[in-house]
């Protein structure tokens, strides 16, 4: 087979896990570029820090390619690998105890009634000003949200996964995962609203 | 290396306490039990308390009963006399005499009416037991058996 | 924002936007935006976060170096040949004074145990015997070498 010519998009999933399970190193390659952004996103919305995520998501691949011969293919190598993400970052959080790293600074409140224009494209540098703020102010209060609920917002967000693929993620109900989004929205919403009622 | 050191350290230190227990503590006390049966061809019976003695009379005496009449514990010190009162106007007197390597010297003697009937010195094994027998009573014999544990 | 509306909940509007909602409630959700503002409104807030948030994480993630990668796996797969090497040849692997002293511990509290206070022989060596009774006789018995002396008093 002509490896050299083989393109990273063409290569489907049973493939690179037969070649994985050969220990092809140019398999291993390909997982880490067809991967890495999806894996890379869940493990910052987890962790919120850069460096982490960036050393978890090295550390899931290392540890897919040494324990491939695991892997049931019972669920997609997507779906195994983004659980692998999750637990490592779990245990990453655990092991370390790390916290949130910026402190508890209090949120600009400046402009809020065009809190929500942030999806609107502009070159407006006043615009661009307060899209900046606002995704500033969102970040603090993703920040605040408890584990559990950043997790289930981070695969409906980023992995646009439904309830249900989300409980069977988590290992918890589809009414939690409802519930939990939806309390991540509310206080987020509310808590960016809040300031537009000071002005 | 420090770590190394202080576990040989701990080693030396246990197997002290582990292997000179007796001139260490020369001057403990003897605990002595002493159990007095009446054994006899009566109904079969065997007192649980004696069970851990039982098979070795059973191997060698033909008595279908044995019942525990008395049980008695002496804390005795070295050349500290113990009695026990017997059945039949007779008294049992152990004396712990010392110790010879890893048994108990006893000197043990049966008196009937203040009268010395038996008498006997043995090394017991710590923590083992003699039985002696046998008086006596009652349509049947008494068996004395005797332990002594160092403490 | 003041009043909120009162054909459909928050929540209604959240699961709405998930498309997580009975196919047919779906539906009258989605036409009942087109004239309710505070709804359609609040469908907005709640994509706006999902991709803000999704916009954000893109790009503050790193690249993975597949260099850097490889060297660490590379690494990772050394290291664990020296480990087993050292489990096959050293045995103990980590902790070895630990369980080495833990070993010694059990080896003396045993001797201890089966020697120190079980010499070999009988429970009791009968070393005199003063009597009247024209018959003793020491047993040993075989099993437990338990001593026993016997007299018969007629």
């Amino acid at each position: 087979m002509n490896k050299i010519k083989a393109n990273a998009d063409d290569i489907n999933e049973l493939d690179l896990v037969e070649r994985l399970k050969k220990g092809q190193q140019w398999a291993f390659d390909v997982l880490v570029k067809q991967y890495q952004n999806r894996l890379l996103k869940i493990a910052y919305g987890i962790t919120l820090d850069r460096e982490d995520s960036l050393e978890v998501v090295q550390d899931v691949f290392i540890s897919v390619f040494k324990n491939i011969h695991t892997f049931r293919q019972d669920a997609s190598l997507s779906t195994w690998l983004r659980k692998i993400t999750i637990n490592q970052c779990l245990n990453w959080k655990r092991k370390w105890k790390r916290k949130f790293k910026w402190n508890h600074e209090s949120i600009e409140s400046e402009n809020d009634q065009n809190l929500f224009e942030a999806n609107i494209k502009s070159n407006d540098p006043e615009i661009l000003y307060r899209k900046k703020q606002f995704e500033k102010n969102l970040m603090k209060l993703i920040k605040k949200l408890p584990e559990k609920t950043r997790m289930v917002l981070v695969l409906n967000a980023f992995e646009g996964l439904s309830y249900e693929e989300i409980a069977k993620t988590l290992n918890i109900k589809k009414g939690t995962v409802s519930s939990r989004l939806y309390s991540a929205r509310k206080k987020l919403v509310n808590s960016l609203g809040m300031s537009n009622e000071r002005r | 290396m420090i770590k190394f050191i202080k576990i040989i350290l701990l080693f030396t230190g246990i197997s002290y306490l582990c292997f000179f227990p007796q001139h260490a503590f020369a001057k403990n006390r003897i605990l002595t039990n002493v159990k007095v049966i009446h054994a006899s061809t009566g109904p079969q019976h065997v007192d649980p308390s004696l069970n851990k003695i039982i098979s070795g009379l059973q191997s060698v005496f033909k008595y279908t009963s044995y019942r525990l009449i008395k049980d008695q514990q002496l804390n005795l010190g070295f050349k500290e006399s113990g009695q026990v009162s017997l059945p039949g106007k007779r008294t049992l007197v152990v004396i712990p005499a010392n110790m010879e390597g890893k048994r108990i010297r006893y000197q043990i003697s049966i008196q009937k009416n203040r009268q010395s009937i038996f008498q006997t010195q043995v090394l017991l094994k710590n923590n083992s037991s003699i039985t002696i027998g046998g008086p006596q009573f009652n349509n049947g014999v008494l068996l004395l058996n005797i332990s002594g544990s160092v403490h | 924002m003041g009043k909120k509306c009162n054909v459909y909940t928050s929540e209604d509007i959240s699961r709405f936007v998930d498309k997580e909602l009975p196919k047919n409630t779906y539906h009258e959700v989605k036409q009942h935006l087109n004239i309710c503002l505070k709804c359609n409104q609040k469908a907005e807030e709640y994509r706006t976060l999902s991709s803000v948030f999704t916009d954000h994480a893109h790009q503050e993630i790193l690249k993975i170096d597949p260099a850097e990668l490889r060297h660490k796996l590379a690494q990772t797969q050394e290291n664990l040949e020296k480990k087993s090497l050292r489990n096959v040849f050293g045995i103990f692997g980590k902790n070895i004074y630990l369980k080495l002293a833990s070993i010694a511990a059990i080896l003396i509290i045993s001797l201890y145990t089966f020697q120190g206070d079980h010499p070999a022989g009988p429970s009791a060596i009968v070393k005199s015997i003063d009597t009247d009774f024209a018959s003793v006789v020491i047993i040993e018995t075989q099993k437990e070498n338990h001593t026993i002396i016997w007299f018969s008093e007629t």
